[in-house]
């Protein structure tokens, strides 16, 4: 659990901020770095990643006016034309632009007939929003570089992102990080077998952000396997996570549920699910 | 002379004869106008229901077809006898056959690349030496952009015949990387190494799986074969970061790529000859023994 001082720290990363000119400010949000500068014509970006994960500052830094443009100055900007959008920036979470396999470090065993309940922790990426009323965005940035993978077969298969971690069964043992979200994924197993499945796709574009007391949260996934002649049923909760009272949306779902999604999901389901 | 060639020139420009040519000339802009909004109407119309090679089938199809009749409109127009016309047709047809068999060859190919459908417009393509994005496919030939920007016509007759290489036809494919490492180079060692990379690197794909294969004993050492899967448009990022990825790697690991080298032995029963190396600087012969030697000192 996140120390209570850094609770606090964990909202502030996303609120809008008002920025002064010529001023680089200073973001970190895991191992993400990110500086950002408006100037009167542009606005200027860079970022550096840190590759290590054991030296990933756990602490998180809102946006703040930097002490020293030494680390800047040896880094590549980007830089795009201002217009009258005003000086206030916003940095959202969002979840990866593709589906996600998740790998989970130990395979899962679901006894036939049982409900299983497991968290997995999604590196976000940032969405930085400039301007006032109409915002602008500028660009996405990874906070975590996943590693890329197929699935399906090698012709009608899918490009996603490959994340290996751990299927956390107890909420108190998921990781706290201000650059993860926590889904929620239960397993709901009506097939007349055990369900041992290695690995399972989950279609993140679909999945929207929220801001709990501690943590951030995704929709629930629920997915429901009957056998592996049968289709299965996924469906994305649309509602609050209710595993935290105060979980409010941050950021919606790149691609938003629609109605006939799950009718369209019953061809691909089974590759879907990858059991 | 001048006079009288105005004076010609005039006889035959009747007003009937310039209301004629007019006519023609009308018929002539107005059929080609009508026949470019009918073509580019039915593309349109079929831009979702026909791939690329069939659109321009069909937008061929409509021009050359609707060109002849233009053509048959502005000969009767005209006055010529279109009977005794299409009758000389006949015999050009043969004679124009024969001296076109290799356009006809590259047509009926062009046709049959279009059923058979074995690339489209996009795709990057290896045909013998040239490799590159093709940029069209025509009814007679195949046009290429080789990277690095060469525009290359293929006829069609020739891609029916030749072997040819649809490579970005499928989303994931395989790079194969040799390595030779050395004799005493630990072999799991090696490949938890070689998997490491593989895991590390973004563009390599975590499934399908990497590759490794003890492919040879050759004759500096042992020749492995590592295959990493990628998503087709990532080719150049994963070569260039995986290659250097795996050179910096092996150094840190003291891993050694052999250059070619022999083991002498004297003969089966004895171990190898002992090398010793030997600097570039001579040792100073002793001075005595060169005294000794002339005798004069």
């Amino acid at each position: 659990m996140a120390p209570a001082r850094s609770v606090g720290l964990h909202r502030k990363l996303w609120e809008p901020k008002e920025i002064r000119l010529e001023t680089w400010y200073h973001t970190r949000i895991g191992p993400l770095d990110a500086w950002i500068k408006r100037s009167q014509a542009d606005w200027y970006l860079t970022h550096e990643r840190q590759r290590d994960r054991e030296k990933v500052q756990p602490r998180p830094v809102p946006l703040h006016p930097a002490q020293s443009s030494a680390r800047v100055e040896r880094l590549t900007w980007t830089r795009w034309v201002a217009g009258e959008e005003g000086n206030r920036v916003q940095f959202l979470p969002v979840l990866p632009d593709r589906s996600v396999v998740i790998r989970p470090r130990y395979p899962l065993n679901v006894p036939r007939g049982k409900d299983v309940l497991f968290f997995v922790n999604i590196p976000i990426w940032v969405r930085i929003l400039v301007g006032l009323p109409e915002t602008v965005m500028l660009c996405e940035l990874p906070t975590v570089v996943l590693s890329n993978t197929w699935f399906g077969d090698p012709i009608t298969g899918e490009l996603c992102y490959s994340l290996k971690t751990r299927a956390m069964r107890d909420l108190k043992a998921v990781e706290n990080h201000a650059y993860m979200a926590t889904c929620p994924v239960l397993i709901r197993n009506q097939a007349p077998s055990d369900l041992d499945f290695q690995r399972i796709c989950i279609r993140v574009e679909h999945l929207s952000v929220y801001q709990g007391e501690t943590r951030l949260w995704t929709n629930r996934v629920e997915v429901l396997f009957r056998g592996e002649e049968l289709t299965g049923q996924i469906t994305f909760n649309r509602n609050v996570p209710g595993f935290d009272e105060a979980a409010v949306p941050l950021c919606p779902a790149r691609e938003p549920v629609e109605k006939s999604l799950l009718k369209r999901s019953f061809f691909f389901l089974k590759s879907l699910t990858g059991f | 002379m001048l006079y009288s060639t105005f004076q010609q020139l005039m006889n035959f420009f009747t007003l009937e004869r310039l209301q004629r040519i007019i006519l023609v000339v009308l018929i002539v802009a107005a059929g080609f106008i009508l026949l470019k909004i009918l073509s580019s109407l039915i593309e349109r119309m079929t831009r979702k229901v026909l791939s690329q090679q069939y659109n321009m089938l069909v937008r061929k199809a409509i021009q050359y077809t609707g060109a002849v009749i233009l053509l048959f409109i502005v000969l009767s127009l005209l006055g010529v006898n279109i009977n005794a016309l299409l009758g000389a047709a006949g015999i050009v047809g043969i004679a124009v056959g024969f001296a076109s068999q290799t356009s006809m060859s590259n047509l009926i190919s062009g046709l049959f690349l279009i059923s058979e459908k074995p690339f489209e417009i996009g795709d990057v393509i290896k045909v013998g030496e040239h490799t590159g994005v093709i940029l069209s496919i025509d009814l007679l030939s195949l046009k290429i952009k080789t990277f690095d920007n060469q525009y290359i016509r293929i006829p069609n007759s020739l891609l029916l015949n030749t072997e040819l290489t649809n490579v970005t036809r499928f989303p994931i494919r395989r790079l194969d990387i040799k390595l030779t490492v050395g004799y005493r180079t630990d072999v799991n060692r090696l490949k938890r190494i070689l998997l490491e990379i593989a895991g590390s690197n973004p563009y390599c794909l975590d499934e399908p799986e990497p590759l490794i294969v003890f492919a040879e004993f050759r004759e500096s050492g042992i020749e492995f074969l590592f295959g990493v899967w990628f998503y087709r448009d990532h080719y150049l990022d994963l070569k260039n970061s995986i290659m250097q990825q795996i050179k910096e790697r092996f150094e840190a690991e003291g891993i050694e790529f052999p250059f070619p080298h022999r083991t002498l032995v004297a003969d089966a029963a004895t171990p190898p000859l002992p090398v010793k190396q030997v600097t570039d600087r001579l040792p100073a012969k002793p001075r005595a023994a060169r005294k000794s030697k002339d005798g004069s000192a």
